[in-house]
């Protein structure tokens, strides 16, 4: 809490204990549900006398590992405090750089569901992590409001680019899909498109055509592979300047479909466009 | 018998000279645009000046950048800048470039490379192919990259060198200056630099000044120098050269340098100046600034909330302190990033402000220059 009071966010987590494991025990899932109740608490009463926080606000985590029983428990007693919003935690799967976050698996989404039938509708709820386009709808779907860009930085980590269609007016790359695959065997899936990839040597169209990014309005993809196949840290810069764009023009898009009603027609788009 | 037709592309004024020293302070006109001369030009040898867009170099005030025809000829290589229609184009940079020839990597790469005559054979590290650059073959690649000045192709000895190779050297750099001239197709928008050699010899120098400036280039280059030579001999060279070269032709002196040597060879005549210095320690946590360098990594800086440089108007000094850079700097990326930046910027200027005006000079030496005891007999 002191160095929370140093920092001044505008909003913070709570100290929990996470470290529930995938696979956990049920005695562990509920050891790290109490566990971080109590540090809740703990952490409320200093927020309250904090005249530095007082403009902060603070944020209760959902506990409880893989155990649906755990999990609704955490839920039920952490909305009874009073926090800002809720993080939901140990969802992540801690695995390798390339991973990403289904929602689909070990029943991720059934726990999802069952944590946000214990929370108040009108409180933000968070889900961390790196979760690709289909796997974020499915997420807004059941009800998180909030995600991080782990996602986007580890497409460039890899020097990829985003390419997936996040507007009728941006064209996407997907319809280069068929030579690519022929060319380049690392092609991970439709979301991005690698640039290392030599097809890109004197292609001297922006990343993604009609995107207003600084790189897409300044530079090519011949250049960006040329600096990647290089090493030359620009080719990261730029790199990272569309994907952090384009992850947010999606947002954007998800907010309109939301507003206009046609989310479930976005999540069809993503689907039959990028899913394999 | 008529002059000859002045086809350069690069017109020089001289705008202020020191009067008790041989500085000047010029204007440059090149093709993409005005330098401001002294000038210090910052190294970006691929293609890319190590993590810097195109638009914080165009803000940090650099108005002319290196770019190095052995590396780009590799990669991309000349097919595809004849393709794109050059390196301006290729990586967005409005403002102006200079090549090297490709001929430095001889001395860097010694135990790869091969000089005769006919020209400088590789063993290419990226491929492990052979390739032979010539005098013409260079000329070829710079006219495909398209920089606003050219370098010939010299044949470049180790400073730290004597005896016969240094002639050898000497008379060959004459020899593949001509034939380079010949092979320069782009005269127009292209300006083909000489560089003087003879090592530390001003015998062999007087012969090279004496052959080369009889050659219609737009501009000299000094080379052969700045490799671990004694700072003595070092500027003697310097300065026979520059007391040789034409007044109404820049004078660049390739390798150069630190802070020191950029004050005392602008005293010596010389107008443009490149070298990896301040971009390089940028990459191990070390800013310049006007007493001399700034280790950010030390401790001293972590509770100190003042930017490296309070005169310095750089996007890096006008928005972080040194404390912020202390807890970044050889962990995150962007330290290094944002160092260069202001180094950039600090050299930059700082190279031009060592020509103020016809007493500026004098005067700087005397404020700014005030940590620096220089004894010069010019």
């Amino acid at each position: 809490m002191s160095v929370q009071e140093a920092f001044k966010p505008d909003w913070y987590q709570a100290l929990c204990d996470s470290d529930a494991g995938k696979v956990g025990s049920r005695k562990r899932a509920h050891k790290s549900v109490e566990r971080t109740l109590a540090y809740l608490d703990r952490c409320l009463e200093k927020h309250k006398e904090s005249e530095v926080l007082r403009h902060s606000c603070i944020f209760g985590s959902i506990e409880g590992g893989s155990v649906a029983e755990e999990r609704e428990l955490s839920a039920k007693e952490t909305a009874k405090r009073p926090v800002a919003g809720f993080v939901l935690e140990g969802l992540d799967t801690n695995g390798p750089l390339d991973s990403v976050l289904p929602l689909c698996e070990n029943g991720k989404k059934e726990i999802i569901q069952s944590i946000l039938n214990e929370l108040p509708d009108e409180k933000p709820r968070i889900l961390h992590g790196p979760l690709d386009p289909a796997n974020i709808l499915a997420a807004v779907e059941l009800g998180i409001d909030i995600f991080d860009s782990t996602y986007a930085f580890l497409v460039t980590e890899r020097n990829a680019a985003l390419t997936f269609c996040v507007s009728p007016d941006t064209e996407s790359m997907a319809s280069n899909v068929g030579k690519l695959q022929d060319s380049c065997n690392l092609q991970r899936n439709l979301y991005e498109t690698s640039l290392t990839d030599k097809i890109f040597k004197d292609d001297f169209r922006p990343l993604v055509v009609g995107c207003q990014c600084y790189t897409c309005t300044n530079h090519t993809r011949a250049y960006v592979h040329h600096l990647v196949n290089v090493g030359e840290l620009l080719g990261k810069t730029l790199l990272m300047l569309h994907n952090l764009y384009h992850f947010l023009r999606f947002f954007e898009v998800i907010q309109l479909a939301l507003e206009e009603g046609t989310f479930e027609k976005l999540q069809n788009m993503i689907a039959t466009r990028h899913c394999n | 018998m008529s002059a000859p037709v002045n086809h350069s592309a690069l017109t020089l004024k001289v705008l202020a000279e020191c009067s008790v020293t041989k500085a000047r302070a010029c204007q440059l006109s090149l093709p993409h645009s005005v330098v401001d001369t002294p000038v210090f030009m910052p190294v970006g040898t691929q293609g890319s000046l190590k993590g810097i867009t195109p638009e914080q170099l165009e803000n940090s005030g650099c108005q002319i950048m290196l770019g190095n025809t052995y590396h780009l000829g590799s990669n991309p290589g000349a097919e595809l800048f004849d393709k794109v229609g050059g390196l301006h184009k290729f990586m967005g940079w409005k403002r102006n470039l200079l090549t090297d020839s490709g001929g430095f990597q001889m001395v860097s790469l010694v135990a790869l490379s091969e000089v005769t005559e006919e020209g400088v054979r590789f063993s290419n590290p990226y491929d492990a192919k052979d390739m032979l650059l010539t005098p013409e073959k260079s000329i070829e690649i710079q006219n495909s990259i398209g920089a606003d000045i050219i370098m010939q192709l010299d044949d470049v000895v180790s400073s730290t060198i004597s005896g016969p190779r240094v002639e050898e050297a000497m008379g060959r750099s004459i020899r593949w200056l001509d034939r380079c001239i010949e092979a320069h197709k782009k005269t127009k928008t292209q300006n083909l630099f000489a560089i003087i050699q003879g090592g530390l010899d001003s015998r062999l120098r007087t012969i090279c000044l004496n052959e080369m400036s009889k050659r219609n280039v737009p501009g000299f280059a000094i080379g052969g120098l700045s490799g671990g030579e004694d700072k003595n001999d070092f500027w003697k060279m310097v300065t026979l050269s520059t007391d040789f070269l034409p007044k109404h032709k820049p004078r660049y002196l390739m390798g150069v340098g630190f802070p020191v040597d950029l004050v005392v060879c602008s005293a010596l005549g010389c107008d443009m100046f490149d070298c990896v210095y301040p971009t390089r320690t940028a990459r191990f946590g070390t800013a310049l600034i006007p007493t001399g360098k700034l280790d950010l990594k030390k401790k001293g800086c972590a509770e100190d909330f003042r930017p490296i440089d309070e005169n310095c108007s750089c996007s890096t000094c006008r928005q972080f302190t040194r404390a912020y850079l202390h807890t970044i700097v050889t962990k995150e990326t962007v330290a290094s990033i944002l160092l260069t930046i202001h180094n950039i910027q600090y050299q930059v200027f700082f190279c031009r402000l060592t020509v103020i005006d016809t007493c500026g000079f004098y005067l700087f030496l005397g404020t700014r220059g005030g940590n620096i005891n220089i004894i010069i007999i010019i």
